[in-house]
């Protein structure tokens, strides 16, 4: 397996280009670009910039990992507004587009979003109908379509078997799971989810996660690797037996008081261990 | 039934004994009734056959397992009642317990004349008592030998705040895969050689050559995971078709 871990947690005030050295020397082999989280990656940015972005992350002995982006919180695929949903399958579009450039063969996308007033029914129908078109894109591209399980916060695809089933609905090969073994918090189990989905998934976000605990101000529920309640020896036995052998991708939330650079270097020793099964 | 000569007799019973366990040997020669099976031909025509154990099953969705196993890998088989077991090239008997010496026989006699026999053992399942019988009747027939169940106790142990750990068989036979185990093992004492997965250090099945065919023990439950759509349980499955 392969470490990386996400741009958008380079600090602020930070060039790209440092950003690259400290992910290298904090021994990441990859980074994850975000589309529209970050300065220097946004839906204007052209493809001659991306190029450049690629020139920069192999300067730095790196590649990239996957392409990610948090543009379909504010523009869900399962939007009601058939403008809004345009504008939603543009973005996964343009990851697809730029995902080649940059010479990586998956992306992430959020695939729905449960609201008050776009209920669930018409999100799944909208997503599986998206996902059915960008597929066919996708399989062209060859970029895999990693769809996120944001839980909680997308209040869609709750459990592993509906999620099963939601991708067995889209019925398209180069879209999968993107799995983010810390947003399952207390509707299940992760290691359950990599042996159910075992080969579907594109790419693994990690993060701990404290169960139990709801959000709270700026009490969060998420942690660093090992501070939390995932159960990772046996996420790690999970791994081995459906034999995901792909990216682990650090996805951390900016924690750090102070010297910001550190998190990247426990992270990254982190996982190491989880690679090694030192557990 | 097919007749035969003295002389293809005593070859197979010669050829035979090389590798039957002796009270089966002595068991025939005293005229014990398993002749319907061992003056059979060969196996032929069904390929794979899925016996119910009827009453002797224990864990009823190892058969509603291997059923559903079965089709979706595309594999036609044929469903019998435990002592009206047909030959086949592959007979599986899920969930179930010995009992009976004559049940015992029955798949003795399939294994000698090629069948590979299957067995999901359900003992771990099964009363103190029926597990003893078990242990006699896999001892003296096949030549296994199994001890007490294992209680791998996941829940126990996340209650009594120990780490928790996800149990999985490493299968090394007929495909090396990872399958998450159903809670309770049966040890088997067995030599490398015949030991075809392991929870940790402790082989959990075995195979074993009995006449012209095999004996499969499983110590670990395989069927609710094939229910379950477990994906390495299929594999495993589909390897041991192909085998």
């Amino acid at each position: 397996m392969k470490k990386a871990i996400g741009d958008n947690l380079i600090p602020h005030g930070w060039s790209f280009e440092q950003g690259l050295e400290l992910i290298k020397k904090a021994g990441y082999d990859g980074v994850e670009l975000w589309l529209g989280d970050v300065p220097w990656f946004q839906m204007n940015t052209p493809d001659a910039a991306v190029l450049d972005l690629l020139r920069k992350v192999e300067s730095a002995d790196l590649v990239v990992s996957n392409v990610s982006t948090g543009l379909h919180w504010e523009t869900p695929l399962s939007a009601r507004d058939p403008q809004a949903r345009a504008r939603a399958m543009r973005i996964v579009e343009r990851q697809l587009e730029t995902a080649q450039l940059l010479k990586t063969d998956a992306i992430l996308v959020v695939a729905g979003l449960v609201t008050e007033s776009v209920p669930y029914n018409e999100v799944y129908a909208r997503c599986v109908a998206a996902l059915q078109e960008l597929g066919e894109k996708a399989a062209q591209a060859r970029v895999r379509i990693g769809c996120e399980n944001c839980n909680a916060e997308q209040r869609f695809l709750l459990s592993p078997r509906e999620f099963h089933t939601f991708l067995d609905d889209v019925n398209r090969p180069y879209v999968g799971l993107h799995l983010d073994v810390g947003n399952i918090h207390d509707t299940g189990f992760a290691e359950q989810w990599v042996e159910i989905h075992g080969p579907r998934i594109t790419r693994i976000h990690l993060k701990d996660v404290k169960k139990h605990r709801g959000r709270c101000g700026n009490e969060s529920v998420y942690t660093n690797l090992f501070l939390g309640d995932n159960n990772w020896p046996a996420i790690r036995a999970a791994l081995t037996k459906v034999g995901y052998d792909g990216w682990l991708v650090a996805e951390m939330e900016d924690r750090y008081h102070f010297a910001k650079d550190q998190q990247f270097y426990d992270t990254a020793a982190a996982i190491d261990r989880l690679i090694a099964g030192r557990l | 039934m097919t007749a035969l000569s003295r002389r293809e007799f005593l070859t197979r019973l010669g050829g035979a004994s090389a590798t039957l366990p002796l009270d089966l040997i002595r068991a025939r020669r005293a005229g014990a009734v398993i002749p319907a099976l061992l003056s059979s031909p060969s196996p032929k025509g069904q390929r794979v056959v899925l016996v119910d154990p009827g009453g002797r099953c224990v864990l009823r969705e190892s058969v509603a397992g291997f059923a559903q196993g079965l089709a979706a890998a595309g594999v036609a088989h044929e469903l019998f009642q435990a002592g009206a077991i047909r030959l086949s090239k592959l007979l599986l008997v899920p969930g179930a317990t010995l009992g009976s010496l004559a049940f015992t026989e029955e798949l003795c006699a399939c294994a000698e004349r090629g069948t590979t026999v299957l067995y999901e053992s359900g003992a771990a399942y099964a009363a103190p008592q029926a597990f003893a019988t078990e242990q006699r009747l896999l001892a003296r027939c096949f030549g296994v030998d199994v001890r007490p169940p294992v209680h791998l106790g996941t829940e126990t142990s996340e209650a009594a705040g120990e780490p928790r750990c996800t149990p999985y068989i490493v299968y090394a036979w007929p495909t090396r895969l990872h399958v998450r185990d159903f809670s309770r093992i049966i040890p088997v004492v067995a030599p490398t050689s015949c030991a075809m997965a392991t929870y940790g250090e402790t082989p959990v099945a075995c195979r074993r050559e009995v006449g012209r065919g095999a004996f499969i023990f499983l110590g670990s439950p395989l069927g609710p995971h094939l229910l379950a759509n477990d994906r390495e349980a299929h594999a495993w499955l589909r390897a041991l078709v192909a085998a």
